[in-house]
């Protein structure tokens, strides 16, 4: 089944007078005027996609354009079915479509735990006994089990923004979008939250859309979407996107450690294929040549 | 650190006050705040610290941490004190040297004021101490739930508190940094005169009220995603409900309170 | 320029039930032309530890000695002092305040001239055209176009843009020690790029020494020179990279990540196939197998 679709879509920020995120605007390759060109795909339920791009390469307005926080220009957004420009249906797709930001401060309403993970089923107006019983289960889900009554600004980065997921996933959503939501946080909470992430995924079959620049996080995708300056520029498997390191290095990105040795050894005339993506495997590679 | 002292810290224990309804709470504090001003005898502020007194020993909220709520207005205290003892001039003289002249009147005054404004400061953040911000904002939101009949926006009002009480430890923490960051390249807060200073405030308020839109916008963003669309057809996860404990509370403190006024009409008509 | 750190200890709050022990008993030399790296988990005490290096916190005992001066003790000159030692915050863009970028940089010069007010009364002009001199020599110096940004607003520029002038308004004082907290952080791989490429093109040209915390450790090992580990307010060792990552014992007890690099040489050493020193990136660590390929007469 078809989760979300984008259909040729176009968006720029002046175009409301939005206000215009300058990262959005002005990037280090010149001025352009859309945030997003022409961008089609689509993704099924249960899917983890990762969308790969530079900072300013548009993903973020991707991610906002998924539930309606932006609204196309051209092209159309369709989300179990309902396009994102039918207003009466907005609130139907945010209730499937549930966004967790990058800045794990930005986007708790409450101090406490459990009242700021009742925030969004208090909104879809679930029963109170019934919002008790989500906050315990999305709790559980994120493994803070222990921290429903905690103050948020006692948590690491990493305890937060599993708060901040489980406050999403309090709504039941279809879809969980994480926009650089592990950008801001160190190595160990940037693993609490990719763990939780594909936990999510395997054992309980939620369609994930990973926003992110780390390479190595986007390897964890079934597929991977790669943007350039609002365009779509690459699509496909992780071994076939990292396979890709010239052009991938000529739009500001990177592969991950394992292909990038894989390559250069490739280039020097060693006869290793360059589609690895774990040190376990380049590791496995190595051991058959030397 | 500054976070640790930030306004409305909440104190995570489970007590007779903590479950007491935040309308109760609220009405209590209200109430205990006017007795405190209608007490003039020795008597009627004895009982309303017998009051404070219950609500702290009912709370099982470190006495310390109570008594340290005086704190940050200790300065206020200590200067309107020095102010009353040198300018309230009834009474007979105790004290007199030069121009300055103390009477037994104003000491008492000076006393009563010092004593009024510690127990006002500790009843109330009392309350702060046992009673989560979003239940002090849903008890507000409760309380003010008549005025929605004249279109006063009660709802927003109280998630614009909550929201409030939320991100003051984070902008604390953020001003923090930036003061630190502006002084590692030379700023100057201390010195200079009132414009001097103020102008060296801008490299600290700038960056401040910037961050504050970029978080501003960034939650607004998170709330619409997580279905936020005001307050209809929303529910909430705590009802508020006033028990049996509420009942007790409120008799015990109004039995105090009714006290404290019959002490005060005695006073006003000696003759009764 | 030198800084020597002994017995430093360093309390939150103290005499308060909030009390917290964030530095404990640290002896720290970071010496001329050192490219410093520190590395702990988050809350070990790190940026507790460089804010001492130019005085925004005085030891609670102990003290900290930058180029043979205390900086706690009385009569210290702190403004000499904080501009020899040049601090980058983690997301130094979010203190940028002017209206143009020449303004933001040129912020932390003009604080530093204050000291000779009469010399300013006395010739404007020179004080003009020297401020113009040091802010575009920093600007230059980040790597961006003195004429077409210094008008900019700073608010107008990238997120890459916008860090670079941040670092720009702390060079503008000249340091001899640049200190970093994180300088990466948040940035795209090109961005990250550019900017330790412009933390070794500073280092060479610029200020001799470099102090830098950060959490990626592919980073700090193929940019430090020597790496200190904190834990819980403690050092726990200073070595080169090389002696570090070698250190298997010590990695396994501090749960300390290593570069991806490192974590492929061990598994090749379990094989029973060794080399003699570590690699801490792709690039060394491909150059590495490519000669042994080539000794074992494979492949080339």
């Amino acid at each position: 089944m078809e989760a979300i679709r984008f259909d040729n879509v176009t968006f720029r920020y002046n175009q409301t007078g939005d206000l215009r995120p300058p990262e959005e605007v002005l990037t280090d390759f010149g001025p352009s005027d859309y945030a997003v060109r022409g961008i089609s795909f689509s993704i099924q339920k249960g899917e983890f996609v990762a969308i790969l791009g530079h900072n300013g390469s548009g993903k973020s307005t991707v991610a906002k354009l998924m539930n309606g926080l932006l609204f196309p220009e051209k092209g159309t957004i369709t989300v179990f079915g309902m396009s994102t420009r039918e207003l009466e249906k907005l609130f139907e797709i945010r209730k499937r479509v549930g966004i967790v930001f990058q800045n794990p401060d930005n986007q708790m309403i409450a101090t406490i735990v459990e009242d700021d993970i009742a925030f969004g089923p208090e909104n879809i107006g679930i029963e109170p006994d019934e919002i008790s019983r989500r906050v315990d289960w999305a709790l559980r889900c994120v493994g803070m089990e222990g921290y429903r009554m905690a103050s948020s600004f006692r948590l690491s980065g990493g305890q937060k923004q599993r708060i901040a997921i489980a406050g999403v996933l309090a709504i039941q959503p279809q879809v969980l979008v994480l926009d650089e939501s592990t950008a801001m946080l160190d190595p160990l909470g940037r693993k609490e939250v990719l763990d939780v992430v594909k936990s999510l995924n395997k054992q309980q079959g939620m369609t994930v859309v990973l926003i992110t620049h780390f390479m190595e996080e986007a390897s964890l995708a079934d597929r991977i979407i790669v943007l350039n300056d609002g365009e779509k520029v690459l699509e496909g498997t992780p071994r076939q996107v990292f396979s890709r390191y010239d052009y991938l290095k000529s739009i500001g990105l990177s592969v991950p450690f394992a292909a990038k040795v894989a390559r250069i050894l490739k280039d020097k005339g060693v006869p290793i294929e360059a589609d690895v993506l774990t040190t376990e495997e380049l590791f496995e590679r190595i051991c058959q040549l030397l | 650190m500054l976070r640790d002292v930030a306004f409305g810290q909440y104190y995570p224990v489970d007590s007779y006050v903590h479950r007491l309804d935040p309308r109760v709470k609220l009405i209590l504090v209200v109430l205990f705040i006017a007795a405190i001003f209608l007490s003039s005898s020795w008597a009627a502020l004895g009982a309303c610290a017998l009051l404070l007194l219950f609500g702290v020993a009912f709370s099982r909220v470190a006495v310390s941490k109570v008594l340290k709520s005086i704190k940050p207005i200790l300065f206020l205290i200590i200067f309107s004190a020095v102010l009353n003892l040198l300018f309230y001039r009834e009474g007979t003289p105790v004290l007199s040297f030069w121009i300055i002249q103390i009477t037994d009147r104003a000491i008492r005054f000076t006393v009563l004021m010092a004593v009024r404004l510690s127990m006002l400061i500790m009843g109330s953040s009392l309350l702060t101490l046992t009673t989560t911000p979003v239940a002090l904002t849903d008890g507000i939101e409760s309380l003010l739930k008549p005025l929605k009949a004249v279109r006063f926006p009660v709802h927003e009002l109280a998630l614009i508190m909550s929201i409030a009480l939320r991100f003051i430890p984070t902008l604390m923490e953020e001003t923090d940094r930036i003061i630190n960051a502006q002084k590692a390249r030379g700023a100057d807060f201390e010195s200079g005169n009132i414009v001097a200073r103020a102008k060296a405030l801008l490299p600290i308020l700038i960056p401040l009220l910037i961050s504050a839109f970029r978080r501003a916008n960034e939650l607004s963003d998170a709330m619409d995603s997580r279905c936020y669309t005001g307050s209809k057809g929303r529910t909430k996860m705590k009802k508020l409900k006033v028990t049996y404990r509420d009942h007790i509370a409120l008799f015990v403190s109004l039995n105090i309170m009714a006290f404290i006024i019959i002490d005060k009409v005695m006073a006003l008509f000696p003759a009764i | 320029m030198s800084i020597i750190v002994k017995h430093l200890s360093f309390v939150y709050n103290p005499n308060t039930p909030f009390a917290k022990k964030a530095l404990n008993d640290i002896n720290l030399v970071i010496e001329d032309g050192d490219f410093f790296g520190i590395i702990g988990h988050t809350g070990s005490g790190k940026s507790t530890l460089v804010q001492h290096f130019n005085a925004l916190i005085k030891p609670s005992r102990g003290n900290v000695r930058v180029d043979g001066m205390d900086p706690a003790e009385k009569g210290a000159d702190l403004r000499e002092l904080r501009s020899n030692v040049g601090m980058v915050f983690q997301y130094p863009e979010y203190q940028l305040f002017a209206e143009t970028v020449f303004d933001d940089v040129a912020f932390g010069f003009r604080n530093y001239y204050k000291r000779s007010k009469k010399e300013l009364k006395r010739d404007p002009d020179r004080f003009k055209a020297e401020t113009e001199e040091r802010v575009r020599e920093a600007i230059t110096m980040v790597g961006l176009d003195y004429e077409k940004i210094k008008d900019k607003s700073p608010f107008d520029l990238s997120g890459g843009q916008k860090r670079r002038v941040a670092i720009a308004g702390v060079i503008v004082m000249r340091p001899k020690i640049l200190v970093l907290d994180e300088p990466t952080a948040g940035l795209d791989p090109r961005g990250k790029a550019e900017i330790l490429r412009l933390l070794h093109e500073l280092k060479k040209n610029y200020c001799p020494t470099i102090v830098m915390i950060s959490h990626n450790m592919n980073e700090i090992a193929s940019n430090c020179n020597k790496i200190a580990v904190i834990s819980e307010g403690k050092i726990i060792c200073v070595r080169s990279p090389q002696e570090l990552f070698s250190d298997d014992e010590l990695i396994r007890e501090k749960g300390i990540e290593v570069p991806e690099a490192v974590r492929l040489f061990k598994l090749l050493r379990q094989k029973g196939i060794s080399f003699d020193r570590l690699p801490f990136n792709a690039e060394e660590a491909a150059g590495l197998l490519f000669e042994r390929l080539k000794e074992e007469g494979k492949y080339a």
